[in-house]
């Protein structure tokens, strides 16, 4: 992922600093005479056939989704003069209410990649998608015979129904194939959706839950309103066990530092905690040292 | 000791001194006229257009309001330039055959634009919107002049920073009633200033000053 030409960065080896200064120089100098041209004429390119809902020099507003392991957000998408500029939660989405990861704000930036494929290659050589489909079809045709035992499909997870179904009618065709899903980045998550603005005790275990995850956003706002004090009787508490620090690590009561295997661990000792933590009394703004959940020998074997 | 200077030093300390004044102000007049020379500002220079559009023809002769092909220029920064669309609902019944349109209807049926020279260009680092000088009565022969009497269209107006201050400064002098915005023939009235001052309190146009900061159109 690289925004701008191979090799822009580097320093050409064959330009001294002072050649380098030499020409910076120049470079001033012309651009104070470049004030003295007048303008170029300019053209004004209207549409043939105009698209009724555009207003020439004015924003349209899309709604539109990014994934996150598969999981669909809502965005809004702000485009102008047909190039889209930015992107934005949308409010009406339940996993999105208004709000943006990194990740989706950064995919406008995939819109402009020149890396990003602008045709079909075949090895180095441009090529069409007629002569992709033709080779595609001679190799499934020698699949044939063996039911697709060769036939492997590498995918991110995805929960697009269009996509499930024709993987199906795939899969019927070639009882033998596989399709492989697996995330380069993200932990595998389950999709439950916990209403965790209801939640009085939270307890995750490996789980980034307000930030590496599909329901990041939802999560994050229902987390934050379980956390008002004023307006609730009492704060939610969180208690994390993480292999690494992590966001909803830093923003819990206490987090401690396990290995992922020993998760099982940790939830068998949880069950206890969030026993105990239940009989505290209700967490205060003012109540400054969160309790110890886990003691000194506890921490020790984990 | 000898003279330094010969008498004829006189004449060459004369000639020199004047003839550096008349160096500087050749210079300043020179720069000055080609600022303000049409072949810098392109005042009342047509351009070439891919056709020669009359506004003389459809606005002078045929009525046609502005906003039937600026559609956009109460809703926008950007007046709006006609589709091919707009041209063909009245060019595929009237004059059908004419040569001169053969573009607009190859445009039109290849659905490829039309390239027009645009006259009236702001420097990029100027913000400018229509719609906000139209609301408050600014009219299009303000800026744009008796389009309704060109065969072809040319600027009328600089477009220096200086014009745009006459008018950010005293707008009285130029805003007319909001039925009149659209009205090719307005002419300020004898009693301008005073109609103006009137008109300025009914637009709500801002006289504070924001409109000459920097800010207002250097965004």
């Amino acid at each position: 992922m690289n925004e701008f030409a191979s090799g822009a960065s580097e320093w050409p080896s064959d330009l001294s600093r002072r050649e380098f200064l030499r020409l910076s120089g120049a470079t001033v100098a012309l651009a104070g005479l470049g004030a003295c041209t007048k303008q170029p004429i300019e053209k004004i390119v209207p549409h043939a056939k105009q698209p009724p809902e555009m207003i020439p020099g004015k924003p349209l507003h899309f709604a539109s989704a990014t994934t996150f392991n598969g999981y669909a957000q809502g965005i809004l998408v702000t485009s102008r003069e047909g190039r889209p500029i930015k992107i934005e939660g949308n409010p009406d989405h339940p996993a999105s209410l208004g709000a943006t990861t990194i990740w989706a704000q950064a995919d406008l930036l995939d819109l402009y990649d020149p890396d990003r494929a602008k045709t079909v290659m075949h090895g180095d050589q441009p090529s069409t998608w007629n002569d992709f489909l033709r080779d595609v079809d001679l190799a499934l045709q020698a699949q044939q015979p063996t039911g697709g035992a060769g036939i492997r499909i590498l995918s991110e997870s995805f929960t697009s129904p269009t996509l499930q179904a024709q993987l199906q009618v795939l899969l019927q065709k070639f009882p033998r194939a596989r399709i492989d899903v697996w995330n380069p980045i993200a932990p595998d998550e389950s999709p439950l959706r916990y209403d965790l603005s209801k939640a009085r005790v939270i307890v995750a275990l490996d789980s980034d839950f307000l930030f590496m995850h599909p329901a990041a956003l939802r999560r994050a706002r229902d987390f934050a309103s379980s956390r008002r004090a004023n307006e609730n009787a009492a704060m939610s508490r969180l208690y994390v066990a993480e292999p690494t620090p992590t966001i909803t690590g830093s923003t819990s009561q206490r987090a401690i530092f396990a290995r992922s295997r020993r998760n099982s661990l940790v939830a068998s000792a949880s069950c206890r905690w969030v026993k105990e933590v239940s009989r505290l009394p209700p967490l205060t703004p003012g109540f400054a040292r969160p309790p110890r959940i886990c003691s000194r020998t506890e921490t020790r074997a984990l | 000791m000898a003279q330094l200077f010969s008498p004829r030093a006189n004449i060459y300390s004369r000639v020199l001194i004047v003839g550096v004044l008349i160096l500087i102000g050749g210079a300043g007049w020179a720069t000055s006229a080609i600022f303000w020379s049409p072949s810098t500002t392109y005042v009342n220079v047509p351009l070439d257009q891919p056709v020669p559009f009359s506004h003389k023809h459809h606005v002078g002769d045929d009525g046609i309001d502005c906003r039937y092909c600026h559609t956009s220029v109460e809703k926008s920064r950007f007046a709006g330039m006609p589709t091919s669309e707009t041209c063909m609902s009245c060019h595929s019944q009237i004059f059908p055959d004419a040569p001169v349109l053969a573009p607009v209807r190859q445009s039109f049926a290849t659905n490829t634009p039309l390239k027009w020279n645009r006259v009236y260009d702001l420097p990029d680092y100027v913000w400018f919107d229509h719609s906000i000088h139209a609301a408050k009565g600014i009219g299009c022969s303000t800026c744009h002049g008796r389009v309704d009497q060109m065969p072809v269209t040319w600027r009328t107006t600089t477009l220096y920073m200086k014009w745009c201050l006459d008018c950010h400064r005293e707008p009285q002098k130029f805003v007319r009633p909001r039925d009149k915005v659209f009205d090719m023939a307005w002419e300020p009235p004898r009693d301008q200033h005073a109609q103006g001052a009137k008109l300025v309190a009914a637009h709500k146009i801002d006289i504070s000053g924001r409109l000459t900061n920097c800010g207002s159109c250097h965004q």
